[in-house]
């Protein structure tokens, strides 16, 4: 069974890591264009892409984990 | 042991068990994790013996060696130096959520500092336009890459202080410090293709 102080560590977590997701995608559409002078080649913005969906998938995984400890719980 | 040693150890205070912890406890990890920086850019020149050939050989390998493996180790070992004062020092012990948190401050802290360093730097050395740049991409990456890994090892710590185990904490600070090594190889190498 999932413990409590685990299921409240992987909610407080979650933001943090959507957020850092989210992060990369700003630096690729709106830092790296502007600070290159050009848009980023298609394998910088595909390994950047990945980045961002691997936080944000981290973050959604940790979420959806807290919330199923949450309802075993109840 | 000597039995003025064994003395002192039992004459040593009880943990005081609290629910969560008080506002000094956060500010004190918040200080503490900004102050670490300092103690971490000490120990990463310590480690000058382990770059020097490297810079010899190549300069980029000794760089890679610094940013992918040393700084990660060391970081992320003297970031919860306050949690670990707290719990030494004030005698506190806390449910391993809020040790959590604290290492959350923490990491908060030493983000703050490092970045108000880069840009300073950068501020001096390259302008405005260039600075202002260098605090955007690291307020959206570094800043929460160093929340998240304290917030494991304060998780970590806590899971330790509060089942006595220490291969606990050893699973969560070598989360975070693979999580690091692997960013910053992540960010080096962003750098040398653009």
């Amino acid at each position: 069974m999932m413990s409590e102080s685990f299921r409240r560590f992987a909610r407080m977590l979650s933001p943090i890591l959507a957020l850092m997701g989210l992060g990369w995608v700003v630096l690729l559409v709106a830092i790296a264009p502007h600070e290159l002078g050009r848009q980023p080649t298609r394998w910088v913005a595909a390994l950047v892409l990945s980045a961002a969906v691997l936080y944000i998938a981290v973050g959604a995984a940790l979420l959806a984990i807290s919330v199923w400890g949450e309802r075993g719980k109840s | 042991m000597s039995k003025g040693f064994a003395r002192y150890l039992r004459s040593y205070p009880e943990y005081i068990p609290l629910d969560k912890p008080v506002a000094s406890h956060y500010l004190f990890c918040f200080m503490l994790g900004a102050l670490s920086g300092f103690v971490a850019a000490w120990g990463n020149t310590l480690y000058i013996g382990i770059y020097a050939p490297f810079i010899w050989v190549s300069r980029k390998a000794a760089s890679w060696l610094g940013a992918c493996l040393i700084a990660p180790v060391i970081e992320e070992l003297v970031k919860p130096l306050g949690l670990f004062m707290l719990r030494s020092e004030e005698r506190v012990k806390l449910p391993t959520i809020e040790w959590a948190k604290l290492g959350l401050v923490a990491g908060l802290g030493f983000a703050l500092l490092e970045n108000s360093f880069y840009v300073v730097r950068a501020l001096l050395e390259q302008g405005v336009a260039v600075a202002l740049v260098l605090l955007a991409v690291r307020t959206v990456l570094s800043l929460p890459m160093h929340v998240v890994n304290t917030s494991v090892v304060g998780y970590g710590f806590g899971w330790w202080s509060n089942t006595n185990e220490p291969a606990r904490y050893g699973i969560c600070l070598s989360l975070a410090i693979v999580h690091h090594g692997v960013y910053n190889a992540f960010v080096l190498y962003l750098g040398e293709i653009t």
